[in-house]
C-alpha cells in the first residue's frame, strides 16, 4: 500500500496511506525508505529528502522562543495590572486620585486656597484613615511615584527580555531563561519600589 | 270389580234357588230384571268370560315376562362379549403407544444429550468462573452497535496536580514506539501509578451514530496561564475501536476521521494508528504481543484537519484503531490561554464495516472496564 506526504513550505505536514494518491497537488508519494519516525522536506529540486537533526530543533526552539514571548508579555502584564490598576476603570481613578493631590499640596505649598473639587476627591479618603487631607495627598502622590518607577521598570523588562531570548539558541537556553525570568522581575521590582 | 262379581255369583245362586218353587210371575219378573241389568248376555256369562279373558291375558303375560328373561340373557351375554373384546382391543393399543412414546422420547434425549456434550466441548466452564454472568453482562451491547473507548487526557493543560507530564511519554503523533502509552492511558492497562495518568474526560464508552456511524467532539476552552507547558504539552484526545475480521481472508478498508491539531514542541500533532495481535482470535490465549503501524499523521497547527488512511484487519484477527489528535492553541490574552479541541470519526458503518468485519465487543468492554491488566496485549485474551 502506497504511502503519500503532503508538503506545506516544502516540510512535510501530513502523512497517509492510501491505495489512490489523494486530491490536491501538495500531496508526492513517499520514497521507498520512508519511515514514520524520520521527518522529511523537499529541497530546492521539489526532491524529497530527510530533514536533518539541525534543522529540526531549529523549527522548535524557534516555536519555543515565540510561545516564550507570549509567556513574557502575559507575566509583565500581570506585574503592570498590580501598579497601574487590574482594569480601565481602576488606571483612571487612580490617575483622578493623583491630580488631586498634587494639586492640594502645590497649593498648601503656595499658601493659596485648595480647589474644592480636589479637596472632594481626597476629602473622603482620609476621613476613612483619620487624617487630613494633606497626610492623604502625600500617600496618594507616593504610592503614584511607586507606581511610575514600577511601570518604567517594566518596560525595560520587556525590551531586555525580548534582546536575552533571541539570544538563546537551544531548547534548554529557552527553557532556562524563562524559569529565572519571573523570580529576576520580581526581585528588581522590590528593589526598585524600596528605593522609590 | 271383586265385590260385583260376588254379587253376581249370589244373584245366580239366588235364581237358581228361586226357579225351584218360584211362581211363573216371579221368574218373569226375575227374569226381566236380569236382563236389564246385563244387556244381552247374563251377568253370569259375563263373569265366567272374564275368568277366562283373564287366564288368557295371566297366560300372555306370564309367556311375554318368560320372553323378555330370555332375550335380556342373550343381550347381556353378547353384551359381555363385545365389552371383552373392546377392553383388549384398548389394552393394545395402549401397549403400542407406550412402546411409541418410549422411542420418541428415547430418541429427542439423544439429541439433547448430543447438544449438551457439543456445548461443553466448547464451553468447558470451570468451577466457581464468572463467565457466565459476563455473558449476561455482555447483552448490555445491542445488536448493531458499535461501541467504542474516547477520553481526554490531560497532559499539562491543567498543570497541576498527579498525573500531568509533558515529554516523558514521548511524541505520539508519529511514534509507533510511544504510541502504546496512549493506549495504556485510554485502556488502563498500565504499570503506573500515579504517574501519567491524569483524565480530563475520562475514557467513555461511546457509540457511533447514524447510518454514517459518525462521532464528533469539540470543545473551545479557557485556560488560566500559568505556563506555556499548558498548551505546548495540550489535552491529548485519544479514541480507540476494536475491528474483528471474521473471515479467512484480509480486509482492508478505508477508515475516515479528524480533529484539531497543535505543533511547537513536537509532543502534540495528530496521528492514527493500527495495533495487531500475532495470533488469531481461534485462540487468544496464544495472544502474546500487539505491533502498532502507523498509517496516518499530521504535524502541524490547526483547528480542523480531515484524514483518510487504508487499515489492514488481517483474517481472524482483531485490531484496534488508535486516533489521537492534540488541542490547537487559539490565542492567548489576559492571564488566559484559548484553545479548541477536536475528535471525530465518520463514515465508519457506512464506509468501513463491510461482510466480515465487525466491531470486537468482547474486547472493547474489557478495554472499557479495567480489570487490572498491565500490558496492552492482554486485552486480546
Amino acid at each position: 500500500m502506497p504511502i503519500y506526504i503532503r508538503f506545506e513550505n516544502s516540510k512535510q505536514i501530513e502523512t497517509t496511506i492510501l491505495s489512490r494518491k489523494p486530491a490536491g497537488t501538495e500531496w508526492l508519494k513517499a520514497p521507498e525508505e520512508f519511515d514514520w519516525h524520520k521527518c522529511y522536506c523537499l529541497d530546492a529540486d521539489n526532491n524529497i529528502q530527510e530533514r536533518t537533526e539541525d534543522d529540526l530543533s531549529q523549527e522548535f526552539v524557534g516555536n519555543a522562543k515565540v510561545n516564550a514571548e507570549t509567556t513574557i508579555s502575559q507575566t509583565i502584564d500581570k506585574y503592570r495590572r498590580e501598579y497601574a490598576g487590574y482594569s480601565f476603570e481602576k488606571s483612571e481613578s487612580y490617575r483622578i486620585q493623583a491630580t488631586a493631590a498634587r494639586n492640594i499640596l502645590q497649593a498648601n505649598k503656595a499658601g493659596s486656597a485648595v480647589d474644592e473639587e480636589d479637596l472632594s476627591v481626597v476629602q473622603p479618603l482620609a476621613v476613612l484613615r483619620s487624617i487630613d487631607a494633606i497626610e492623604m495627598s502625600t500617600l496618594i502622590l507616593q504610592k503614584a511615584r511607586k507606581a511610575k518607577r514600577a511601570l518604567a521598570k517594566l518596560e525595560e523588562c520587556e525590551d531586555k527580555t525580548e534582546q536575552e531570548l533571541a539570544q538563546c539558541t537551544t531548547l534548554e537556553e529557552v527553557s532556562q531563561y524563562l524559569n529565572n525570568l519571573e523570580a529576576a522581575i520580581e526581585s528588581e521590582l522590590n528593589i526598585g519600589a524600596t528605593n522609590g | 270389580m271383586t265385590i260385583a262379581k260376588e254379587a253376581v255369583n249370589a244373584l245366580h245362586q239366588r235364581l237358581k234357588d228361586l226357579s225351584v218353587n218360584a211362581s211363573p210371575d216371579e221368574l218373569a219378573y226375575l227374569s226381566k230384571a236380569l236382563e236389564s241389568m246385563a244387556g244381552q248376555s247374563t251377568v253370569y256369562d259375563i263373569v265366567s268370560m272374564s275368568d277366562e279373558k283373564l287366564q288368557e291375558l295371566l297366560d300372555a303375560a306370564t309367556q311375554h315376562l318368560a320372553d323378555l328373561d330370555t332375550s335380556k340373557t342373550n343381550a347381556l351375554s353378547s353384551l359381555q362379549s363385545a365389552t371383552d373384546g373392546h377392553v383388549i382391543t384398548l389394552n393394545n393399543q395402549k401397549d403400542t403407544n407406550i412402546t411409541d412414546i418410549d422411542t420418541a422420547g428415547l430418541a429427542h434425549q439423544q439429541v439433547m444429550n448430543d447438544l449438551v456434550a457439543g456445548f461443553s466441548s466448547v464451553n468447558d466452564v470451570p468451577e466457581g468462573s464468572t463467565i457466565l454472568t459476563e455473558v449476561a453482562k455482555k447483552n448490555m451491547i445491542e445488536t448493531g452497535s458499535l461501541p467504542f473507548l474516547f477520553g481526554v487526557i490531560n497532559r499539562s493543560n491543567d498543570y497541576w496536580g498527579y498525573g500531568a507530564y509533558t515529554s516523558q511519554l514521548g511524541q505520539w503523533y508519529a511514534n509507533t514506539s510511544h504510541i502504546d502509552y496512549a493506549m495504556q492511558m485510554i485502556t488502563g492497562a498500565t504499570g503506573y501509578t500515579t504517574d501519567y495518568c491524569s483524565f480530563y474526560r475520562p475514557p467513555q464508552l461511546s457509540f457511533l451514530q447514524g447510518i454514517n456511524g459518525r462521532f464528533i467532539f469539540s470543545e473551545m476552552y479557557a485556560k488560566y496561564s500559568v505556563t506555556t507547558n499548558e498548551y505546548t504539552y495540550p489535552y491529548a484526545l485519544v479514541g480507540t475501536i476494536f475491528i474483528k475480521n471474521t473471515t479467512n481472508a484480509d480486509i482492508t478498508r478505508t477508515f475516515y476521521f479528524g480533529g484539531s491539531s497543535y505543533w511547537s514542541s513536537g509532543y502534540e500533532g495528530l496521528g492514527c494508528f493500527v495495533a495487531t495481535p500475532n495470533n488469531v482470535n481461534d485462540d487468544p490465549s496464544a495472544i502474546t504481543g500487539i505491533t502498532w503501524a502507523n498509517v496516518y499523521s499530521y504535524a502541524s497547527s490547526t483547528s480542523n484537519v480531515a484524514g483518510s488512511a487504508n487499515v489492514t484487519v488481517p483474517a481472524n484477527k482483531t485490531v484496534a484503531i488508535l486516533f489521537y489528535s492534540s488541542s490547537y492553541y487559539y490565542t492567548g490574552s489576559y492571564n488566559h490561554y484559548t484553545q479548541f479541541m477536536h475528535w471525530y470519526i465518520y463514515s465508519f458503518r457506512s464506509g468501513f464495516l463491510t461482510t466480515g468485519l465487525e466491531v470486537d465487543v468482547d474486547r472493547t468492554l474489557r478495554a472499557w472496564q479495567c480489570r487490572g491488566l498491565q500490558y496492552t496485549y492482554q486485552l486480546w485474551n
